[in-house]
């Protein structure tokens, strides 16, 4: 809006003296004008001084064991003698405690091992992001990642990386560049036979945050390449259609 | 970042923003008449408007006056957003986020030292029994004259936490505040000529700002050098503004360019 409209409208409502022409007495115009019309004003200034929080916003800590004054001084609030009176735990015994008998969890041998090797791909299948792309959720047009599928729900969780796999294959006729981590032999025939491409791209767990959330980052981190042995013979080779094939010099494998 | 020094470190950890996020937002983006022209038809739709900011059709933008940095002349208005600048004043928001701000402030490097970590002698002072008098043991023991503190100050770490979106409410009701006080002072560009104090005392003397805070939007070494040393004066980039010197200076000198960004980033 213009100076000149702004003037009209103050003088319309009755607030700008239409002698006046200093520019002092339009600006204490426009404040009482705010400060009347829309009410974001108290009495006097709000500042550091003057803050509080709501009445009954904070409760007072109770104090216990200090004072027949204060209604919980003999005991505390804990009643009369007994396990519940004792201290430690709040007087409950410890989750899976069972009165001094053997636990469950001790009566009961070890069993298995977990291999901390192991990772988990979320599964994907040709049909369903062919079904996604042409309902309009995936654009094909642009190289498909991980986060695209991620952010429309193609997959539900991203866990260890995305592995693509050929359910749907003889249907799947869109050509498209997808990067996942891993992909079957079946779905990356269907993927390039449609003229599409596939890459296998290793993320580690920063890698795959980084990837789908990079507002997270104040700087993004670089991407880290695979260092275990089984990791960069996967993505050196070019049946997995690995990005690193070809580049071994890059992984250090060229000695 | 190096620039502002330690006043805009200690600002940065209750920046609600990071920089990469403040550059994702485009600040170039001009809402007001460009100066020296006549505002025209074309420009007045540009900015906050009736349509494009509620469904309400009695929607009116704030309006406030955009100066010039060294005169104080005003050289047009600019429209601001309702949600950022004329927000419902909160005092207990406002209250909340200044606790968590100074709780963060403090550096909690209080320290005493116990029974065990006093210095002296650990042996029994008296025989148990046969002495005749009380069982006397430790001679560092808390009740003791130069025995250890029981229960006194260790360091720790006091900060406490704010939900995000209440620091982002704090930050527009401390907004609307200044603005609703008279306090806002929204200039063009905050351009300086030379790195003296002199030059920016002369300026705030000639306006009659008395302590002020100034939010720049991006790092300013004239401005930050002038004013390094004045005590009534801070400095800030606009990706860190917080609640806590918005109150405690009593002007906002803000540049349009921060306004623009701060819309965006505390719109609801």
């Amino acid at each position: 809006m213009s100076m000149h409209r702004l003037v009209t409208r103050l003088s319309g409502l009755g607030l700008y003296p239409t002698s006046a022409t200093a520019t002092a007495s339009l600006r204490t115009c426009v404040t009482t004008a705010s400060v009347s019309r829309y009410s974001t004003v108290v009495p006097g200034k709000v500042d550091l001084s003057n803050l509080s929080d709501n009445p009954g916003s904070k409760s007072q800590r109770l104090r216990v064991g200090r004072g027949q004054g204060s209604g919980k001084g003999n005991t505390a609030a804990r009643g009369h003698k007994g396990q519940k009176a004792r201290a430690g735990n709040n007087g409950q015994p410890k989750p899976g405690f069972e009165g001094g008998q053997t636990r469950l969890i001790d009566r009961l041998p070890k069993r298995g091992f977990k291999n901390s090797e192991h990772k988990d791909y979320q599964p994907l299948n040709l049909d369903r992001l062919q079904y996604w792309i042409e309902s309009g959720r995936i654009d094909p047009t642009q190289t498909i990642t991980m986060k695209h599928l991620l952010d429309s729900r193609c997959i539900h969780k991203i866990q260890d990386g995305v592995k693509l796999l050929g359910d749907g294959k003889a249907e799947f006729k869109i050509p498209i560049n997808i990067e996942v981590s891993r992909a079957s032999k079946s779905a990356i025939k269907a993927v390039e036979a449609a003229g599409g491409k596939i890459t296998s791209v290793y993320y580690n767990q920063l890698g795959l945050r980084v990837l789908t959330k990079p507002h997270k980052f104040e700087e993004l981190p670089k991407f880290a390449r695979p260092m275990k042995k089984k990791d960069i013979a996967f993505y050196t080779d070019e049946a997995n259609r690995g990005y690193l094939a070809g580049k071994t010099e890059i992984v250090g494998m060229d000695h | 970042m190096a620039q502002l020094g330690l006043k805009a470190i200690a600002a940065s950890r209750f920046s609600t923003f990071t920089s990469t996020r403040a550059e994702a937002i485009e600040t170039t983006t001009s809402h007001t008449t460009p100066v020296g022209q006549v505002p025209s038809q074309q420009n007045e739709q540009e900015g906050p408007t009736a349509t494009q900011n509620s469904d309400n059709s009695f929607y009116t933008p704030l309006q406030a006056w955009l100066r010039d940095f060294r005169t104080n002349e005003p050289k047009d208005m600019i429209n601001l957003k309702r949600q950022v600048f004329g927000a419902p004043l909160r005092k207990d928001i406002l209250h909340r986020v200044v606790v968590w701000q100074r709780d963060a402030e403090r550096q909690g490097t209080h320290s005493t030292k116990g029974r065990s970590e006093v210095s002296g002698t650990t042996r029994k002072a008296a025989p148990q029994k046969g002495r005749g008098a009380a069982r006397v043991g430790s001679l560092r023991a808390p009740q003791r004259r130069g025995g250890g503190i029981a229960f006194g100050p260790k360091p720790r770490d006091h900060s406490s936490e704010l939900p995000r979106k209440v620091q982002e409410m704090g930050l527009r009701i401390a907004l609307s505040t200044k603005y609703a006080q008279d306090q806002l002072v929204i200039v063009d560009d905050i351009v300086l000529d030379s790195h003296k104090a002199r030059e920016f005392e002369k300026i705030q003397r000639q306006h009659g700002w008395d302590s002020i805070l100034v939010v720049a939007h991006q790092e300013n070494e004239n401005l930050w050098r002038a004013t390094n040393n004045l005590q009534q004066v801070d400095v800030t980039v606009m990706q860190e503004t917080d609640v806590l010197r918005l109150l405690k200076y009593q002007t906002v000198i803000i540049d349009r360019k921060s306004v623009r960004y701060l819309e965006k980033k505390l719109k609801i």
